[in-house]
């Protein structure tokens, strides 16, 4: 009896295992990374702002994501700032080494578009119908996006521009809806700002990873000044951030981890207490390479060696089959078009009876003014 | 001195004027203010079909059938009928996957059915079909299965024309009906055969339905499900799941640009209008029924590979060092795997799109000519595929030139063609395109399907978690041509129309746009979320000088009339 109940468990186990086995293969899959990367602040004091998002939006163009999925949202009103002793330039260093303004920016939203609602509206999808695609995020299920987001905030707030507000509720209500519409695989938030981690403490959506940069009722602290620049040029937790990834991170093909990143985070460098989140993220962080989320590592399917059947159809071959099957429909369509010409006729003439109607319409329209003026005419000549 | 100034007493008709203008400022309040108030403030949520929308996305409302209508004949068969039935046996038995399934029929006019195309659909007897009484005239069949003898000595073989939907099937001459196992052997063969040719399909129809069906769970990879019983399918689950992440999500129209990109500036042209007009474009019209196609091609000089990218250099006699690669020494040059996935140069090249439909890329890649010629590794076509993106191929020119013509680009096209196809989804297997094709539609239909079923699925869920989001009246309009787009869908899959005006495939298609429609409504951005304090904090400074001396009024009047009541009432005692 025991012999016949313990055969089947190796087996069951076994597929068990094998689909486990697939399941973790397959979890890892993402076929495009985007990045949503925004400064919610103004003004030429908050010039720190800009430079982290414009150091993040550098280092995951360095990595391989293109601009088209790259959403770069900030006030822009830095580089040519009357104030900037170096006009048309942003450092984020005071050894002024790298010009994060220089070429080839795009960005996507810029000065008073940075609200709110078009943070909201961008992250849902819920836009005008006539938005350009490059103000859209045009993710689905195997997409994995990185948002970044700098700027002044507060216990479970980030302002906007010093007009308005978004709250951790709005934020995760948003990711929700991302996450029914099937908008992405997985998703790593990371935040610099005052009080930061509470703004990822109100997410319920799975596959989110969330960092940040302060515990609550801690600040965030900007790393030097640029004495000549003549403000702060970088936040520490950012600075340390891109630290790592400038040293580590060289290229796509990078093996480094999450883990490796949130390991390097460290209190006494960034004056405060970075938080990770990540009982909704269902993988071990030490799996989860940096490049899911800053890179864009595309897969590649190539054909085996004899393969090549696979991959290669006679082309002019295939050409005449499928004329084959259209050519019926050809000549259905020619019919159609003749049909349609005819239709286009008698359209034409059903236009010059509303030309006609619209000619009386005209005169009918002119009698009345007519009337109207000569009423009035009247009217101011009565009380003499 | 001791009259000192009083005021007048109150007449009784100002303590009346006082009572009337109290009583009007409440009235306002009350019939115009308070609606008012509580019709600004109010959202409005268009009633939806909620239990409709449920029954969608659980995959109750409507159980996606896909029978395939095959029509059999044998001309020269003794008793077919009976053969169909044992055949018919053996697919419903093998099946397990009841959603998806093949129903035999027998031609009856043999004559007819000469026309070469397979496309004459013709009267039938109903011989085996499942009794239900639907089978209509226009019921598109799926394959025609051609009996006829083989040479003599022959066993069983069947062959598929690549250019229509005959299956011809050669049994064996030994074939005898009367024997229980010849006859037995032959609708083995058949069954066998025909489950060959659809198995692909089935498994990505059955993959699409049981993915969708689920709702969305914490895993995004919840669909390990083959809920088939047997370990055949299991195997092919990380195929399906492979194949599934590389199709483009469906789009009624797509964009397809091929780009030319030389490291060097040469070549300086290239013949691909004409090449895409001889080569693709006859595919393209093919697949018009299923999606419409814009192309476009632009052409880059100085193209450079990702920095980070650089292939290296292998000799043909390794014997030789290495680094006499400059002495004409034979070899070339190879691109490791690795390298492939970030052989794009997303930050130089000009690939991004600024259509609102989906566009696939296809790349040509002439290397420069110190490194010519550029092979990558392992990959016989020379080429690799970008799953939902597109495809590359590395073409090494024989020598330098200024001009790609037709017949050089050739080699590309072929390769183009054949992504094309597995991007789009169409089964690899079956050699014959018009299955591929219907194939494909149904793939199509089925993945639209129970995209909209999702998407309603998820409207539903968001109305129930968000009550502070509202739903004009549009959604609500949406949703319904959504519902009966999906119920038309349903019934034509009963049916088994799928494609042409009003088949399966376009009704999905509507269902799929009216509920990203519905669900995408840009007036559905959930309201900035205010804390109750918030609220307290707006109407506090606007109800507190307005409220107070209307509160305190009313109480001094309700106040006054108690007095004056019990003034009267002692009065009355007294009298």
């Amino acid at each position: 009896m025991k012999l016949r109940i313990t055969t089947p468990i190796p087996t069951l186990l076994f597929t068990l295992f094998a689909l486990l086995l697939q399941l973790s293969c397959v979890h890892s899959q993402h076929t495009s990374n985007w990045a949503v990367l925004v400064s919610t602040s103004r003004f030429w004091f908050n010039y720190r702002h800009l430079a982290n998002v414009l150091s993040m939006y550098r280092t995951v163009k360095r990595l391989g994501i293109p601009d088209s999925q790259i959403i770069l949202m900030l006030a822009d009103d830095v580089a040519c700032n009357p104030r900037n002793v170096f006009p048309a330039s942003v450092f984020n260093n005071a050894d002024r080494g790298l010009d994060l303004y220089g070429d080839n920016i795009e960005v996507d939203y810029r000065g008073y578009e940075v609200t709110v609602e078009n943070f909201i509206r961008l992250l849902t999808d819920r836009v005008e119908p006539d938005t350009p695609r490059s103000k859209r995020l045009l993710t689905d299920d195997r997409s994995n996006i990185f948002v970044y987001m700098t700027g002044h905030g507060g216990n479970e707030f980030l302002k906007f521009q010093d007009a308005e507000e978004i709250s951790a509720f709005d934020i995760a209500d948003a990711f929700e809806q991302m996450w029914e519409k099937k908008r992405y695989h997985q998703m790593l938030f990371m935040i610099d700002t005052c009080q930061a981690n509470t703004m990822y403490s109100k997410f319920y959506s799975p596959n989110i990873l969330a960092t940040g940069s302060s515990k609550l009722d801690q600040s965030s602290y900007s790393h030097h000044a640029d004495n000549d620049v003549g403000v702060a040029v970088i936040d520490r937790y950012t600075y340390y951030n891109l630290e790592f990834l400038e040293n580590n991170v060289k290229n796509a093909s990078s093996k480094h981890t999450m883990k490796d990143l949130f390991d390097s985070y460290d209190t006494k460098k960034i004056h405060s207490d970075p938080g990770v989140r990540t009982d909704l993220f269902h993988r071990n962080l030490d799996e989860v390479l940096i490049t899911d989320f800053f890179g864009n590592v595309q897969n590649v399917e190539t054909d085996g060696v004899g393969e090549d059947e696979k991959w290669k159809v006679d082309v002019s071959e295939l050409a005449r089959l499928a004329a084959n099957i259209t050519s019926p429909k050809k000549q259905q369509k020619e019919i159609k078009v003749e049909e349609l010409k005819g239709k286009a006729e008698k359209k034409i003439s059903a236009f010059k009876v509303e030309e006609k109607a619209s000619w009386t319409q005209g005169v009918v329209g002119a009698t009345a003014l007519v009337a109207c003026a000569l009423a009035w005419f009247g009217g101011s000549f009565m009380p003499k | 001195m001791s009259d000192a100034k009083i005021p007048p007493s109150d007449t009784p008709e100002n303590a009346r004027t006082r009572s009337w203008v109290v009583l009007s400022f409440w009235s306002v309040v009350l019939l115009l203010g308070v609606p008012l108030w509580w019709c600004t403030t109010s959202i409005y949520r268009a009633p939806l079909p909620l239990n409709e929308m449920q029954s969608w996305a659980n995959g109750r409302a409507c159980r996606a059938e896909f029978p395939l209508l095959v029509d059999v004949e044998a001309p020269l068969l003794p008793d077919p009928e009976h053969l169909l039935k044992t055949v018919q046996h053996a697919l419903d038995d093998a099946n397990d996957f009841s959603a998806h399934h093949l129903r035999l029929r027998l031609s009856r006019s043999q004559s007819e059915t000469s026309g070469k195309d397979g496309r004459s659909v013709l009267h039938s007897t109903q011989l085996t079909s499942p009794s239900d009484g639907h089978s209509d005239e226009d019921e598109s069949v799926a394959a025609i299965l051609r009996l006829t003898p083989g040479e003599s000595g022959s066993t069983h073989s069947y062959q598929l024309n690549n250019s229509s939907r005959v299956i011809d099937l050669y049994y064996s001459p030994s074939y005898n009906p009367s024997s229980t196992a010849s006859s037995t052997s032959l609708s083995i063969f058949i069954s066998n055969t025909l489950q060959e040719i659809f198995a692909e399909e089935q498994q990505m129809i059955s993959h699409l339905l049981s993915s969708a069906t689920s709702a969305p769970s914490p895993s995004p990879s919840a669909p390990g499900t083959t809920n088939s019983s047997n370990g055949s399918n299991k195997v092919n689950v990380a195929e399906v799941q492979r194949k599934m992440s590389r199709i483009m999500r469906y789009s009624p129209t797509y964009h397809l640009t091929f780009s030319l990109f030389t490291a060097s500036g040469t070549p300086t042209s290239w013949e691909i209008e004409r090449s895409i007009d001889d080569y693709l474009q006859p595919l393209l019209d093919a697949l018009s029924g299923i999606s419409n196609f814009t192309v476009d091609s632009q052409v880059q000089f100085y193209a450079s590979m990702s920095p980070n990218v650089v292939p290296s250099w292998v000799p043909d006699n390794l014997e030789q060092s290495e680094n006499l690669q400059q002495n004409g020494q034979p070899g070339k040059w190879v691109l490791k795997r690795d390298d492939l996935s970030s052989f794009i140069n997303s930050a130089e090249w000009p690939l991004a799109s600024i259509t609102s439909y989906p566009t696939i890329n296809f790349i040509v890649y002439v290397p420069l000519e110190e490194q010519t010629p550029l092979y990558i590794s392992e990959s016989a076509t020379n080429a690799f595929l970008l799953p939902q993106w597109g495809g590359v191929m590395v073409l090494n020119p024989s020598k330098p030139t200024t001009h790609l013509s037709k017949d050089d680009l050739k080699p590309a096209l072929d390769i183009f063609a054949a992504q094309l196809m597995s991007l789009l989804g169409a089964p690899s297997h079956p050699p014959s395109l018009p299955i591929r094709l219907d194939s494909l539609t149904r793939q199509r239909s089925a993945e639209l399907l129970t995209s909209a079923s999702s998407t309603l699925g998820s409207l539903y869920r968001l109305t129930k978690a968000l009550p502070s989001i509202s739903i004009p009246t549009s959604v609500s309009t949406s949703v319904g041509s959504t519902l009966s787009s999906l119920n038309n869908a349903c019934r034509e899959l009963k049916r088994g129309r799928f494609s042409g005006p009003g088949g399966a495939l376009e009704e999905g298609r509507n269902a799929a746009s009216q509920a990203e429609k519905a669900f995408f409504e840009k007036s559905m951005v959930g309201q900035v979320y205010f804390p109750e304090e918030h609220k307290v904090a707006v109407y506090l400074p606007l109800m507190g000088p307005v409220g107070v001396p209307l509160l305190m009024s009313a109480v001094k009047e309700i106040m006054k009339l108690i007095k004056d009541w019990k003034i009267r009432r002692a009065g009355a005692v007294a009298a």
